[in-house]
């Protein structure tokens, strides 16, 4: 039924779509592109008041979301702004900063007068939203949101909270957040939003109590989204009566109609189910902070629609593109909350929404189809950051597939990222996941596999820091209260690098034993603060079982790990295994003298260290053996402990800008990287230690197993513009990601600039408000990195092919 | 952070007169030797610095607007226990006023590694999140509380650029 050829294209050098062609959306992007965000208090300030003025029994957390979900959806504004094709916005800004009291949206108190003057991403807010927030909002969640809810619940002389206080160890994100998920926006488009409330009331008739409380709450939360939408609909029809224009007027009409139709039947047409999916993403973002939260395998869910609608001529393939552009700018319009700390770890992120296409069917069929090659269309055409755009790439793949995404990768400069199906299918079985099921996963926020609508897996429940078990080893850094594996004057007690290498080991066991012990804490605490309605409704499982997702209720359960900065700590190990234990050229208290003394009157020792050492990333079966051993373990600790669904955690290797956060705060280490300075990013080698070209990096990459890496992985590599200048080169790139792919490699992302051009956006920054590069999972624009970030894509190790 | 911040505020000093410039500069180079701070100095330039945010919680009235119904106890102090201060704000009554003792049952603290961290913290603008990570500062209690006594702060402080609050705002 679906098409597997590449429908012709329009116009355009290389007969690609230009902006010229659609000046709704080039308005749109320019606005997003240069407009400052602003923060929109709409959706705390309508909480705050429903609990504040609330006859609800508060003491019952899932009924209370549900009411406060309704509430909030019946009087969130129906806003339409000028040329929109989609209705409705998930703040009330055209760029907007959304805010979640419950979580971390207290810590920009101190900021709230000075927001709109920091240098990094600096936000707009009025004078009389300062107040609000100051007056009335932020006070009342004062004593109950989860920062303070934690410290209550297990008190701060706690040692995994006080280890998470240092910021240098690990990082929960559900102070900040649960999402990290994606619905099954499948069900909503074959059901409805009533054909599921139909099915909740069924159910209730013979549940138990607990289930019964649990289909109540949904059925409210999907009233709401479908009031939501009502008000929409009446909105576009009251401006389209005032409309001068016939040909808008036509088009606030059409809207208007497939409001009143979706999300609460079952979609029929291309635009029915894109408004649909819209619809519910945004009355999902008023109970879901927008971090990670994803849309899934696009092209899958339009791909019918899509055919019946250009078989029947009521939609051209032009229309289509322009719908999913604006899709795109809608997604990208709303930006996470950061506080100005927020930089140290998360640099020039956005929302981070993934949206993946291609892979294969649950048959194994590939399936990319005509809707596939529109969203690479539309990808190169918008060119924002937002929503991060994954491609599935397989050994059966059409090879014009294959050639356009890697054209759309060239001419962006850096997405889709691109990730190996095979080597992801096989993680996810080895961690449980039916074959089928597997086979239809798309990533979550970065580079995180989930299988869509049934796995609830909080993929980015944790950052850890992997580097620092080394400083506790080496007693680098002082913490004496956590040091508990051993004595700084044991180091020269250990007679084989082996013994060294169990403390390490211990060292990490410890810190992961903390961090999801932590984590486990804020799970339970999550369950009488924020209760997900909606999203129970739109997940497999609660619905058919009447278990709520945060009690296990979901098919799969599990949290994800993403540990940072695994090449340095490699590299360092095997520069004390040469250096100290084989060729006895410093013992451990010279190594540290060195080490505490950040290399002053030691240059020579770096650099002998740096260019006389093997390091990891070229291709060295001792340095990379380390990686491997490092990889086993850490998949055989995390995966034994539960997370507070009973469900694994799942380890994986990325890092957002974790990498420079937690460098930041790192001394100096055996391998060269001096203090402060950024660790390698994901799975990356470290940027000066890389020599021996591509395929030695992916020689040592696919060393590692990646079938242990179920929470995703990303390789990042860099390549100067100017060599794509001829089809042959554009062959090789191609080769080149195939190679890596059949060698093992599960993940890979490009950031294709030239370093010249790198270095004049830094100091131009207003010549290039689009240039994008790849961090670690997401894509960033150059302008909102900070100058360290800048510097550490700019010094990345380029590659030639 | 740290060093951005340093910077701004560097910055700020080029544009204001030379001989405040230079005494700067001079207490900068002569409290990098800890030996010259000692909890005496530190208190009373504590005492200097909370007597003006005491002073605005009773007689600016956008000031006493920002407090609002906030009541919150602060214990201020450092490790040796050389400077122990307590704030109290005390929205509904009559302002804010400062204890030279601590209190027992306080809602947040914020203690100093020792006297020549709290000077550097108060002096010079440092970033807390570094100080964190550096353990030089610990802070206890309720974390809002301290971001709310915060932003009364940077409503106080005269060197970073912010939002303009009028009275008719708050009418």
């Amino acid at each position: 039924m679906q098409s597997n050829t590449h429908p012709p294209r329009k116009k355009g050098i290389k007969n690609h779509y230009i902006m010229d062609d659609f000046p709704q959306i080039a308005s749109m992007r320019e606005f997003i592109l240069h407009e400052m965000p602003e923060i929109c208090i709409e959706r705390a300030m309508l909480k705050t008041k429903f609990l504040k003025e609330t006859s609800i029994d508060i003491g019952d957390p899932l009924l209370r979301e549900a009411e406060a979900m309704r509430y909030m959806l019946s009087h969130k504004l129906p806003l339409i702004f000028p040329g929109d094709l989609l209705a409705g916005s998930v703040t009330t800004k055209r760029k907007g900063v959304l805010l979640f009291p419950e979580f971390l949206a207290t810590s920009i108190w101190p900021e709230l007068m000075t927001i709109s003057k920091r240098k990094q991403n600096p936000c707009k807010i009025s004078t009389e939203d300062v107040l609000e927030l100051n007056d009335n909002i932020f006070p009342f969640w004062s004593d109950k949101n989860m920062n303070e809810l934690v410290r209550q619940a297990i008190g701060e002389d706690d040692p995994s909270y006080k280890l998470h206080q240092r910021l240098f160890f690990f990082m929960i994100s559900k102070f900040n957040c649960q999402s990290h998920t994606i619905p099954d926006f499948q069900r909503v488009l074959d059901r409805g939003l009533s054909g599921l409330i139909q099915q909740a009331r069924e159910r209730m008739t013979s549940a138990q109590p607990k289930a019964k409380a649990l289909y109540n709450a949904m059925i409210l939360a999907m009233e709401g989204v479908i009031k939501y939408s009502e008000n929409l609909c009446n909105e576009l029809k009251e401006q389209a009566l005032i409309c001068e224009d016939s040909e808008r007027r036509h088009q606030l009409y059409l809207m208007a109609s497939i409001c009143h139709e979706v999300p609460a039947n079952p979609a029929r047409t291309f635009r029915e189910a894109l408004q649909s999916i819209f619809t519910c993403l945004c009355a999902l973002f008023q109970e879901q902070n927008n971090v990670g939260f994803s849309i899934g395998r696009l092209d899958q869910l339009l791909a019918n629609y899509y055919q019946n609608d250009i078989e029947s001529g009521t939609l051209t393939r032009d229309e289509a593109v322009e719908l999913l552009a604006h899709f795109w700018l809608k997604v990208g319009s709303t930006t996470p909350l950061m506080p100005d700390a927020g930089s140290y770890f998360f640099n020039g992120s956005g929302a981070n929404q993934a949206i993946t296409i291609g892979g294969c069917d649950r048959d194994g069929n590939n399936a990319v189809n005509a809707v596939t090659y529109l969203c690479l269309d539309v990808t190169e055409l918008v060119h924002i950051k937002d929503p991060n755009i994954i491609a599935r790439i397989r050994s059966d793949d059409p090879p014009e597939y294959t050639r356009r995404v890697a054209e759309v990768i060239i001419n962006t400069g850096s997405t889709p990222s691109l990730v190996n199906d095979d080597m992801t299918i096989e993680a996810l079985q080895k961690i449980g996941i039916s074959l089928e099921d597997a086979r239809e996963y798309a990533h979550v926020g970065c580079v995180e596999p989930t299988s869509i609508g049934r796995t609830f897996g909080h993929t980015g429940a944790i950052l850890l820091n992997l580097p620092v078990a080394l400083e506790l080893s080496l007693k680098t850094i002082d913490i004496q209260e956590y040091t508990t594996f051993m004595e700084e004057n044991r180091l020269n007690a250990f007679q084989t690098f082996d013994a060294f290498m169990n403390t390490v080991k211990n060292h990490l066991s410890f810190i992961v034993y903390h961090a999801t012990r932590l984590n486990n804490a804020c799970g339970e605490l999550l369950k009488s603060l924020l209760p997900q309605p909606l999203l129970n409704a739109v997940f497999e499982g609660p619905l058919e079982t009447g278990q709520q997702l945060l009690d296990g209720g979901a098919m799969y359960n599990s949290s994800g790990i993403a540990f940072v900065g695994l090449a340095d700590l490699i590299d360092s190990l095997y520069v004390i295994k040469k250096l100290v234990f084989e060729e006895n050229y410093l013992d451990f208290p010279e190594l540290i003298k060195i080490l505490k003394s950040n290399f002053k009157e030691n240059e020579e020792f770096r650099e002998m260290v740096i260019n006389k050492i093997a390091h990891f990333g070229n291709g060295i079966e001792e340095v990379d053996g380390i990686g491997k051993e490092l990889v086993d373990y850490l998949y055989q600790i995390t995966r034994d402990i539960m997370n507070y669904r009973h469900g694994p955690y799942n380890p994986g290797y990325w890092s957002v800008t974790a990498h420079s956060g937690f460098g930041r705060f790192s001394g100096a280490f055996p391998h060269g990287k001096k203090a402060k300075e950024p660790f390698a990013s994901s799975l990356t080698p470290v940027s000066f230690a890389s020599k021996s070209g591509p395929t030695a990096i992916i020689k040592s990459v696919t060393s590692l197993d990646h079938a242990k890496m179920p929470n995703g992985m990303a390789l990042n590599m860099k390549f100067n513009k100017s060599l794509f200048n001829n089809d042959e080169k554009m062959d090789v790139f191609v080769d080149l990601f195939k190679t890596y792919f059949k060698q093992g490699g599960m993940q890979v992302q490009f950031t294709i600039q030239d370093a010249e051009l790198l270095m004049d956006a830094k100091k131009h920054p207003e010549k290039y408000p689009d240039l994008m590069v790849r961090i670690s999972g997401y894509t960033a624009y150059f302008n909102d990195l900070s100058d360290r970030m800048k510097d550490e894509i700019i010094n990345r190790a380029l590659v030639t092919i | 952070m740290r060093d951005r911040t340093r910077s701004d505020f560097e910055k700020w000093l080029t544009k204001i007169s030379f001989p405040a410039r230079w005494s700067y500069e001079k207490l900068k180079e002569w409290l990098v030797d800890p030996a010259h701070v000692t909890g005496p100095i530190a208190m009373l330039l504590y005492d200097l610095l909370i007597r003006s945010f005491i002073t605005a919680s009773k007689t600016n009235p956008v000031f006493k607007s920002l407090i609002g119904d906030f009541n919150a106890t602060i214990n201020i102090y450092t490790k040796d226990r050389s400077v122990m201060r307590c704030l109290i704000i005390d929205g509904s009554l009559e302002g804010s006023s400062s204890l030279k003792h601590l209190a027992e049952h306080p809602d947040a603290e914020i203690i100093f590694n020792s006297p020549r961290e709290m000077i550097f913290t108060l002096l010079f603008i440092i970033d807390i999140y570094q100080d964190l990570v550096d353990d030089t500062i610990q802070i206890k209690g309720n974390p809002n509380v301290i971001y709310r006594y915060l932003f009364l702060v940077t409503y106080l402080n005269p060197l970073v650029q912010k939002i303009k609050l009028k009275q008719s705002d708050f009418e």
